[in-house]
């Protein structure tokens, strides 16, 4: 078909810049020697200024990871990961001494964030989004602190909290995801260096959305951010992380920890675009990408919301959870996941009902192009104490082409009778009906899979923030990008 | 095997004993095929043993922490039994097994059965060519044993059309003990044959009757499959069923389970010809003990089709097990697959486990699953309540409805109502359970 | 000028012949009615207007405005002029319909050369051509013809070409699942589209939709051919008699 080689050919052509953040900042960095050990670990509390106790948290855990080993049961196949041949800790150095305000920090990384279309300046924000910027190891720059802490809510770098609000990071920390959680998890305990810490006070509903924007910039290096998300009773906050990496063909780590807590009538809604660099057309390169997130509903009535847009990383392996503690706690899951070319992501969620009257609701999209593998798996668990729980799970993937695979693994549990669980999956292609009507009325091949395939995200995308909709809409056009033949 | 892994899994060195110390008197011990294929299983049986919750296909049935430690085999005409005909259905071929030894076999003109307690040299060729080439692999692995340490069975085919009941008595037994049952079943090309099999049974000693089964089903061929799993209360039950469809055969069954400590069936169906199909309804009604149903639905090929339909209604400490694996391998476009489970629970300390699976490699397809747990539709039970219905008889009318749908339509009135018999007992016993 | 010259136009779809000799013209400013049972190559002669793929062009050409569309892809002749209303209009399930009409509208204009418009700008020129259709707000918030009555989907067909403006209009089975009352509406929206400078092919089954959009000329197919062409009373005779009668005579 000649309409086919053509197509192939358009994609051949823009497949160089179609990875739009694969630059590189030229900037002098400083670094952990390479490698892991107590040493390193070591290395990264004295440079983050760390009290005594932060400093045996992490070596706790990182004596525990050594017993641990690499988890196997996703359906996600890599080489094996050398955890002594990368760098756990790199800075720049310009931000030795970290900027008092946006005037000092470095113009290169003011610039870089300006080319990922996250400019700094609070002027050129947008408006009503506060963002706590962090390159590498650390956090470069945090926007309206002045205005947010007005209103008493607490944003800024986790490294910061640990000196400023010690109290409220010890008893926080670890609660959600416990430093032996999983061998990432506990990996991230020992060495992670930077991330972003929320406190939204009693009653207050946070006046912006509050954003992290996650660069990696160094070679060899890996991520290992830490977010820790409190809502106390009757707040509400709602915070958008988003991540880019530049183009390289060796494979980098990526293992955070994400740990949020409710208490009482407090809401959290966390919302996720994930571009890190997927690797090229024939699989080389790419972010792994392992991250614990997890949520505690520990207050009555409390409520968490994850929505996540996977496009990135060669590998994702991440399973945004929450646990319905509280009576009447709302758990929800909205999530899209694409996968082109090599990318394999086995992502989904748990909703772990404890308490009484807990709902949850599931809605995953899972869409797989290329030799892509792509895989829900999630876990609905009704306690025997969770009387009248509630859960709704859709779950449905959509195949581009003969050659990837859409894999569905639900587990569902229910320990009670008065529980309610109901969960429908679908696995279907794009219709030929679909295609041609699209074409028919004069919209070009790619622009009709972008159109058909945001249309089967539609109920995912309606829950990000209206300032990130679009920009996720446009991803999931070009995550498609030649994905059609 | 480690020492350690002996330890966590202290059944697993029973079976290999018994393989190492028994294998030389085995029926059939001599015939090369066959001690090979006995090996090839041992060594499959031995990569995870008897499963525990760690093997990932038995998550939700620890068979490991149930069984006891010591089990003897069960000795031919070890108990006089009670001969029921528990289908009700006369006509046909008949074979019992008594504690998993062949005990009697009733021939009807088509069918040719072979006892595979005397295999020897003189055995058939279609019996050598299909003899534990299924449900003998490392994804079966309670099957692979029950091939390895086979004492008895038969081997049964089809040229044209016929019935078999296929009854399994299990009397009571003096001591705890296992029984390794095969049986293979080869239905000709455009033959069909309705299988009836019934497992009941009596006692308070541990019986773990292990059967592994195997059907082939040439091209065009056609098995209606209705099983009664009726087994005592002390009852461990593991049957693992391997089914190779071929090209516009068809195979078509019911499973029903009402007794058993654990009851498992591990079903692995290999669609591999265009126009194959298969289609299971299960039926669970589990009051004290486990039921699982596992199955696995391989579309090998182009165009083959499988639907699944569960249906459980727990009770007492109860729990049901519904686990579907759906796989359409690459190529095999215009596959269309669904399954639905669904359980009522009837009681505070009563489970459901279910994990519909899709692993699709094929973009050409329709597949699809849904799973519903909960309780009786309150709206439904008041609706029939306020038409003067009593509670408890408006409870028992909406069970009946629910399970009914996966019931009807299979295998004619006669078993529809043996099954039905052996049903209302067991929801019967709900109100007496604990609850 | 000819909007449309169909030569010798044969078709193969999965291997096998459907159209097997079709000769057809049509000048600007025409409406021309394409009849024929069930079976004769009406949907198949459609859809290879359109350019769907699996409907292979083995002999003859079909030209537009004087150029040669067989090689074209279908978005590419949507783009030069030509609409095609379906006989079953597609859902897209979470496709809002408005965005659709715009990303389809800004399509064409882009590849046409035209500046894009914008979403204020596109509801305005909706709500203009939706109002006569008697097609509301809501349903154009809703998801492109999913849940849909049948009225809805064929109006929100003709919204299209009012909005697009074809040269060339293909209307296929228009009238089909159409109560009376929905059929006029339709095919008050298509005699309003008549111009000098735009030509209409109708392809249907019943002659009654040809009552409320009178056409030129009627062409009977059958087995893939053109059998008969007449005046619009050709369409009443096929009513009156039947198709093979006429297509005998």
């Amino acid at each position: 078909m000649v309409a086919v080689k053509e197509t192939t050919e358009r994609v051949a052509d823009i497949a160089g810049e179609k990875y739009k953040y694969g630059f590189v900042t030229d900037i002098e960095m400083e670094r952990a020697p390479k490698g892991l050990s107590e040493d390193t670990v070591r290395y990264i509390s004295a440079k983050k200024n760390e009290p005594e106790w932060m400093l045996e948290w992490r070596l706790e855990a990182f004596r525990r990871w050594q017993q641990m080993t690499e988890p196997k049961w996703a359906r996600v196949h890599y080489p094996p990961i050398d955890y002594q041949n990368a760098y756990y800790y790199a800075a720049p150095k310009s931000n030795a001494e970290r900027p008092k305000s946006l005037d000092e920090i470095d113009p290169k990384i003011l610039e870089t964030y300006k080319k990922l279309g996250i400019p700094l300046s609070e002027q050129m924000l947008l408006a009503g989004v506060a963002v706590d910027a962090v390159f590498d190891s650390v956090s470069v720059a945090t926007t309206f602190k002045a205005k947010l802490t007005e209103v008493g809510v607490i944003f800024c770098p986790i490294s910061e909290a640990i000196r400023d609000y010690p109290d409220l990071v010890k008893k926080y920390l670890g609660t959600v995801v416990p430093v032996t959680d999983n061998f990432f998890a506990t990996l991230n305990s020992a060495v992670f260096s930077d991330g972003t810490f929320v406190y939204v006070p009693k009653g207050v509903r946070c006046p912006m959305e509050l954003s992290t924007y996650f660069r990696i910039n160094a070679s060899e290096t890996g991520q290992f951010e830490r977010t820790l998300i409190i809502a106390d009773e009757g707040s509400f906050v709602s915070y958008l992380e988003g991540c880019t990496a530049p183009k390289r063909d060796e494979n980098q780590l990526h293992a955070a920890v994400v740990e949020l807590v409710t208490l009482e009538k407090a809401e959290i809604k966390y919302s996720t675009v994930q571009n890190w660099y997927p690797g090229d057309e024939n699989g080389l390169g790419g972010i792994f990408n392992f991250v614990t997130k997890r949520g505690d509903c520990r207050g009555r009535g409390s409520k968490i919301s994850w929505t996540q847009v996977e496009t990135g990383s060669a590998i994702t392996w991440k399973y945004p959870s929450c646990i319905l503690r509280g009576d009447d706690t709302v758990g929800e899951f909205y999530s899209i996941a694409i996968t082109n070319n090599y990318q394999q992501a086995d992502t989904g969620t748990k909703m772990i009902h404890l308490g009484k009257n807990t709902r949850s609701r599931i809605v995953s999209k899972g869409i797989s192009a290329g030799r892509a593998q792509n895989t829900y798996r999630g876990l609905v668990s009704v306690h025997p104490r969770a009387d009248n729980a509630r859960n709704h799970t859709q779950c449905d993937s959509l195949l581009i082409g003969s050659h990837c695979g859409a894999h569905t693994v639900p587990y569902i549990e229910s320990r009670n009778p008065s529980a309610k669980l109901e969960h429908e999956a679908t696995t279907s292609k794009i219709s030929d009906d679909q295609l041609f009507y699209c074409l028919a009325r004069g919209i070009p091949q790619e622009e009709a899979v972008a159109l058909i395939v945001n249309g089967f995200c539609r109920d995912v995308l309606q829950q990000l923030p209206m300032e990130f909709a679009v920009e996720a809409q446009k991803l999931v056009g070009i995550s498609l990008e030649g994905s059609v033949g | 095997m480690t020492a350690l892994a002996l330890k966590l899994n202290p059944s697993a060195d029973l079976f290999q004993e018994d393989f190492a110390a028994n294998s030389g008197d085995l029926p059939g011990a001599g015939l090369a095929w066959l001690d090979e294929r006995r090996e090839k299983a041992m060594d499959a049986y031995v990569m995870t043993g008897v499963p525990n919750r760690r093997v990932e296909a038995w998550k939700f049935t620890d068979l490991a922490s149930e069984l006891e430690d010591r089990l003897e085999s069960t000795a031919a005409g070890s108990a006089p039994y009670i001969d029921e005909k528990v289908f009700g259905v006369a006509e046909g071929a008949r074979v019992v097994l008594v504690n998993g030894i062949l005990w009697d076999v009733t021939q009807a003109e088509g069918l040719e059965i072979v006892d595979l307690g005397k295999i020897d040299a003189k055995t058939p060729d279609w019996v050598c060519a299909n003899l534990g080439l299924l449900a003998s692999g490392p994804d079966q692995p309670m099957g692979a044993a029950s091939l390895a340490l086979m004492r008895s069975g038969v081997a049964v085919r089809v040229k044209a059309s016929g019935v078999l009941n296929l009854d399994f008595v299990n009397p009571p037994l003096a001591r705890d003990a296992v029984s390794h049952t095969r049986i293979l079943i080869v239905v000709e090309q455009g033959a069909s044959l309705k299988l009836l099999q019934s497992h009941s049974g009596a006692g308070t000693h541990q019986s773990f009757a292990n059967i592994g089964i195997e059907f082939v089903l040439k091209a065009g061929a056609q098995l209606e499959h209705v099983v009664l799993q009726a087994e005592a209360a002390t009852a461990i039950h593991v049957a693992s069923i391997g089914a190779v469809v071929a090209r516009d055969a068809q195979y078509r069954a019911l499973y029903a389970a009402t007794g058993a400590r654990l009851s498992r069936l591990d079903v692995n169906i290999h669609l591999d010809g265009p126009g194959a199909h298969a289609s299971i309804n299960n039926v669970a009604v589990p009051g004290y003990g486990i039921a699982d149903t596992t199955t696995v639905m391989d579309h090998a090929k182009p165009h083959t089709t499988s639907r699944q339909l569960f249906k459980s209604v727990v009770g007492g400490r109860g729990r049901s097990v519904s686990q579907g694996r759906v796989l359409v391998r690459e190529g095999a476009v215009k596959s269309d697959s669904h399954q639905l489970f669904k359980a009522l629970l009837m009681s505070p300390r009563a489970e459901a486990d279910a994990k519909p699976e899709l692993e699709i490699f094929a973009d050409d397809v329709v597949c699809g699953h849904g799973t519903a747990i909960g309780a009786l539709d309150e709206d439904a039970l008041f609706y029939l309540r306020a038409r003067g219905i009593p509670e408890a008889e408006a409870r028992g009318l909406l069970v009946r409805a629910f399970l009914e749908d996966a019931i009807s339509g299979i295998a004619g009135e006669a078993v529809h109502d043996a099954l039905w018999r052996k049903l209302d007992v067991a929801l019967a016993a709900f109100d007496g359970a604990e609850t | 000028m000819s909007m449309l010259e169909i030569d010798d136009l044969h078709v193969v779809v999965d291997g096998k012949e459907i159209l097997k000799g079709i000769t057809l013209s049509i000048p600007a400013g025409e409406v021309h009615a394409v009849m024929g049972p069930n079976g004769s190559g009406k949907a198949t002669l459609s859809y290879t207007l359109a350019g769907r793929a699996g409907y292979e062009v083995t002999r003859g050409r079909i030209l537009y405005r004087g150029e040669d569309l067989t090689a074209l892809k279908p978005e590419e002749r949507a783009a030069k002029g030509m609409f095609l209303a379906l006989q079953y209009p597609v859902e897209i399930p979470g496709v809002v319909t408005l965005n659709f009409l715009k990303t389809a509208l800004n399509a064409q204009r882009r590849a046409r050369g035209e500046p894009e418009v914008d979403a204020l700008r596109t509801l305005k020129l909706v709500r203009e051509k939706a109002t006569a259709l008697k097609i509301g707000e809501d349903m154009l918030k809703r998801p492109l013809n999913a849940g849909f009555s049948g009225g809805e989907k064929k109006r929100l067909e003709i919204l299209q070409m009012a909005l697009f403006e074809p040269k060339l209009a293909i209307l296929d089975e228009t009238d089909s699942g159409l109560d009376i009352d929905a059929l006029k509406l339709v095919a008050d929206g298509v005699n309003m589209l008549r111009a000098p400078d735009r030509a209409m092919l109708v392809i249907t089954h019943y002659q009654r939709l040809l009552s409320h959009i009178v056409p030129d000329r009627v062409h009977v197919l059958a087995k893939g051919r053109i059998v008969k062409s007449g005046g619009a009373d050709l369409a009443l005779e096929l009513e009156q008699r039947g198709y093979e009668q006429v297509a005998a005579a």
